[in-house]
């Protein structure tokens, strides 16, 4: 129960470089997600944060105490790792006492955490079991036991539920927010999955390149990304791009792409303004911010044709062409149209990303 | 080659094929067995029986290998008159000593060959592996003079020390392949438990524990099959199955049935082993190169 | 929101602590105490083998440079390169290496063409088990009681493998080991009963990787066992085969139990393979300047053959360990 800062820290393994002057402070108790595509730094992070690797540069407090010299076990840290790392040759009940024993409790007081544990993770039937004998999400509990057990200061999860099937993933997700809740343990959370991000975490560090690219709740993340890479990475099905051109100027600007012809409102149009934007600019828009109508007198903003159709059981997912592009929208739709049909689509002209072509910031 | 899950369809021709494979297969378990059962049958043969031959081009004799009086004379003279209990107690001794030296500082070693990177860690390993690969007339005059000049000669600790000499590298060499395969992953876990780095290498010592077993087992047959370091560095003192087994042989008269009985003793202990270490028997034989 | 977007240089050098080299090990082992750690695990083995192998191989080099003596008191007398230039007009050297090529050629192909045949034919059979047992045995016996027992068989009063050359009507005068060529078939016989079995198992093992999926695609694609054997398994097997072959010649020069035995490199040399001859040189005629010359010939090919080892265990290409522990 504690806060993490991490002050200016960069990591270089050689001359390469693997976190970039990263500045991040997880609040006590607090569910810290730090979401990337693999090599973004995350894990780089993490792991130095449990001291399994050395800080090239800058510093990292544990409350007001400086870690940076302290060797794991006197951290007061659990991690649980990606292949779990359980120790093959010990039982659950073993697995899961060792980082008590190493601490020298009594054996009457391991086995009543264990089996606290155990049960609030419902595995106390398999305390005898070896790994082996386990399935993956089985194992998942197993580890995440060993690290719960000793109430420490900070939980360090690195993707712990890749490995698990798409359903035992969703139900994890839950779990595992549930318990962090119940433990009120300050947690950072590693994934590439940013819909684990999205779903458990009290705000996302999101990371590209070794370099953060920004650190807000699910929801500034999802509605306000600073930038493309933030904008495409999060979200799915991901954000549909257009490279579009700037018309006009003051409060009456518009987006033009082919015979599209996009009015913006009067304040984003004063954004652009001011942030004085080029003539050419990426406009980004999320699938769930389009409609769709079949036909060709549908009087929308921009005429399509489908690509493909995939319905996903409840929403449809569907691909449209026009000009050189193609769009995802997502909606509910009752009339299931065929490949090629003519189709109009309508901008949700609020829920607008605009974003520097060179940059990628954004712009709104 | 095929899995038994591929189909076969039957033809004349693959018929004919079957029985030329039964056939091989036949001539190759004979050739491959008849020898041992020669030797064990004729270390209980007395010197009449075991130079009966039937006559040249006589196949209906064939009868007369296992048409004999079994007789322990050859046991019993070797383990009285001979002193065999002796060198197999050498044996022993120094195959197992130099097993458990090199299993034992070869493992700690592997170990820090596994984990560490370091300039000049290549060569290390060649250097390693060619000390294991040099032929041992090669090295076997100068290793003489300084085992003499330290009295080691015809001493089992010179003897231990010898087989060393081939024990150790392969130890090294095989057991760095089996630490490369566990994962860093449960030393950092053991790390953020709370171990301390001993402790973490303790955690994963179960993990390689049979391999070592086996390589100790493994390490005590190079040592017991040993002929040329035993008759010259444990000349003297430290005798060994083998080089007693040779010294059967004298200017007038070769013991055969005795000799034959000095092989079963030498032998059957090692097949034994040879069984009990059967899954790694081919991993240890090929330096580690072939897993099965 | 927190948004790294200046881009600054990276801190000065001396901000990295510990930090050498890392490809893959984890920095739990790449720091100064973990290294220092490791080292110890290390030191007493890399000693302990560098008095045994180091220190004579140094002794080598100075009695290949002199003409050592033997009675006391006499010191050895400096011979410069002699020793070594004396090996190029030196017959049985030269016989020796050829021996030596000729004896491990006819080893190898028996061996490898038996052992592949025995393993294809033996892979997924109900005789597989069986087999292996019966393959460990030969493997087990001391080389110098495999020599022993064959001497027993080629003997020319009572040899079992005798009568029957001799009942088939191959051997016309004469016993086995005393021609000059059935001698050297008598050793290559030898080694070929006791080390066909590793083949053979180093060939099952490659054979259950071979992708059952290749096979099946190459089958559906019309190929017939036979083609399916050449043109997919033995591909397949060729890392495994090139490691049998390069450990069992290393074999063949580094064990000579068998050959002292059996024949002491007779008759009339037929069988004196190189270190057989260095066997004679050092401890039979006791010229340990010269024998040391030849050791170091022998040497040669051990780094030789080594080095093409080591290459073959990096190679990833060549990867033909299983992933994760047996």
């Amino acid at each position: 129960m504690t806060s993490v800062t991490i002050k200016d820290v960069w990591k270089y393994y050689g001359k390469t470089m693997a976190v970039k002057e990263l500045n991040i402070e997880v609040r006590d108790n607090e569910f810290l997600c730090l979401l990337g595509p693999s090599g973004c730094g995350k894990s780089s992070t993490l792991r130095m944060l449990a001291g399994l690797e050395f800080i090239s540069s800058g510093e990292v407090f544990f409350g007001d105490l400086k870690v940076n010299d302290i060797p794991p076990r006197d951290r007061d840290i659990a991690m649980v790792f990606e292949n779990y790392a359980l120790y093959p040759h010990k039982t659950v009940f073993e697995n899961m006492a060792n980082p008590l024993k190493l601490q020298r409790m009594n054996k009457t007081d391991i086995k009543e955490r264990v089996v606290w544990a155990a049960q609030m993770l419902e595995i106390e039937e398999l305390l005898q079991r070896k790994p082996v004998e386990l399935s993956g999400g089985q194992k998942q509990r197993t580890a995440i036991g060993r690290a719960i057990v000793r109430e420490p200061k900070v939980f360090l999860f690195d993707e712990p539920i890749a490995h698990l099937d798409a359903k035992l993933r969703s139900h994890m997700r839950g779990e595992l927010k549930h318990l962090q809740r119940r433990l009120e343990t300050t947690t950072v959370y590693v994934t590439h999955d940013q819909l684990e991000g999205m779903t458990m975490a009290d705000r996302i560090a999101v990371m590209h390149e070794g370099v953060l690219q920004q650190l807000g709740t699910p929801g500034e993340i999802y509605n306000h990304p600073v930038n493309e890479f933030v904008a495409g990475f999060v979200g799915e099905p991901p954000m549909n791009f257009l490279d579009c051109r700037i018309e006009g100027a003051g409060d009456s600007a518009s987006l033009v792409y082919d015979n599209m012809n996009l009015a913006l409102g009067g304040e984003q149009s004063r954004i652009l303004e001011t942030k004085g934007a080029a003539r050419e600019v990426r406009l980004g828009i999320r699938p769930d911010d389009l409609t769709i109508e079949m036909g060709t007198d549908h009087g929308l903003e921009l005429s399509a044709k489908i690509f493909v159709t995939e319905p996903l059981g409840g929403d449809m997912l569907i691909e449209a062409d026009f000009g050189q592009d193609r769009m995802t929208i997502k909606r509910k739709i009752a009339e299931l149209g065929q490949p090629g049909d003519a189709c109009g689509i309508a901008v949700n002209s609020e829920k607008l990303h605009v974003f520097d072509r060179d940059t990628g910031e954004a712009f709104f | 080659m095929a899995s038994r899950e591929i189909v076969r369809y039957k033809s004349p021709a693959r018929t004919a094929f079957s029985v030329l494979v039964i056939l091989f297969l036949i001539i190759f378990f004979v050739w491959t067995v008849l020898p041992l059962a020669i030797m064990l049958t004729s270390s209980f043969k007395d010197l009449l029986d075991a130079f009966k031959l039937p006559a040249e081009g006589d196949w209906g004799g064939v009868g007369v290998m296992f048409d004999f009086k079994p007789t322990g004379a050859h046991y019993v003279e070797l383990f009285t008159e001979k002193h065999f209990g002796e060198y197999m107690r050498n044996s022993l001794i120094a195959s197992l000593g130099s097993a458990v030296v090199s299993v034992f500082l070869g493992s700690m070693a592997a170990y820090a060959l596994s984990r560490a990177e370091f300039r000049g860690k290549k060569d290390l390993l060649f250097w390693i592996i060619s000390t294991r690969m040099a032929p041992v007339v090669a090295v076997m005059v100068p290793l003489y003079v300084i085992f003499r000049s330290s009295g080691l000669v015809g001493t089992l600790p010179g003897l231990i020390l010898a087989y060393t000499t081939f024990n150790l590298p392969f130890a090294i060499w095989i057991l760095k392949g089996f630490f490369d395969n566990v994962p860093y992953a449960i030393e950092e876990a053991a790390l953020c438990d709370g171990a301390n780095r001993w402790q973490a290498l303790r955690m994963i010592m179960p993990l390689v524990a049979p391999g070592v077993g086996a390589f100790i087992v493994l390490c005590v047959l190079f040592g017991w099959n040993d002929f040329l370091f035993a008759s010259i560095i444990g000349s003297g003192g430290a005798k060994t199955l083998p080089v007693a087994t040779a010294e059967l042989v004298q200017p007038v008269k070769i013991q055969w049935g005795s000799i034959m009985a000095a092989g079963v003793v030498t032998t059957v202990p090692m097949m034994f082993l040879g069984l009990l270490i059967r899954r790694y028997l081919v991993t240890g034989l090929t330096m580690g190169a072939v897993r099965e | 929101m927190a948004v790294n977007t200046i881009h600054r240089e990276p801190p000065e050098q001396s901000a990295y602590r510990g930090v050498r080299r890392v490809d893959h090990s984890p920095q739990i082992f790449n720091n100064q105490p973990a290294r220092y750690y490791l080292m110890w695990l290390l030191l007493p083995a890399v000693l302990l083998l560098a008095a045994i192998s180091l220190y004579p191989f140094v002794w080598l080099i100075y009695m290949s440079l002199h003409e050592v003596q033997l009675a006391p008191g006499k010191s050895d007398l400096w011979a410069g390169v002699d020793n070594f230039t004396r090996l190029f007009s030196d017959k049985s050297f030269a016989r020796g290496w050829v021996t030596l090529f000729k004896y491990s050629a006819l080893c190898l192909s028996v061996e490898i063409s038996l052992g592949v045949l025995v393993a294809v034919i033996l892979n997924n059979s109900r005789l597989e088990k069986l087999f292996i047992t019966i393959f460990l045995m030969p493997m087990m016996m001391a080389p110098v009681v495999a020599g022993f027992l064959y001497m027993f068989l080629y003997n020319g009063t009572f040899g079992w493998y005798f009568w029957l050359l001799r009942s088939l009507g191959v051997l016309d005068g004469g016993t086995i080991l005393g021609n000059k060529s059935w001698a050297m078939a008598g050793i290559v016989a030898t080694d070929v009963w006791q080390w066909t079995p590793l083949i053979a198992l180093i060939t099952l093992a490659g054979l259950k990787r071979v992708p059952q999926e290749q096979l099946e695609a190459n089958m559906v694609d019309g190929a017939g066992p036979l083609r399916n054997f050449f043109s997919v398994a033995l591909p397949n097997l060729y890392p495994f085969l090139l490691i049998a072959i390069l450990l069992r010649f290393m074999d063949n020069f580094r064990f000579i139990d068998t050959i002292l035995i059996m024949t002491g490199g007779g008759p009339a040399n037929a069988t004196k393979i190189l270190p057989t001859y260095l066997f004679d040189v050092s401890f039979k005629f006791f010229e340990l300047g010269r024998g040391a010359a030849i050791a170091f010939t022998l040497l040669l090919l051990t780094i030789l053959l080594g080095l093409i080892l080591t290459k073959i265990f990096e190679d990833p290409t060549r990867k033909i360990k299983t992933d994760g522990m047996d």
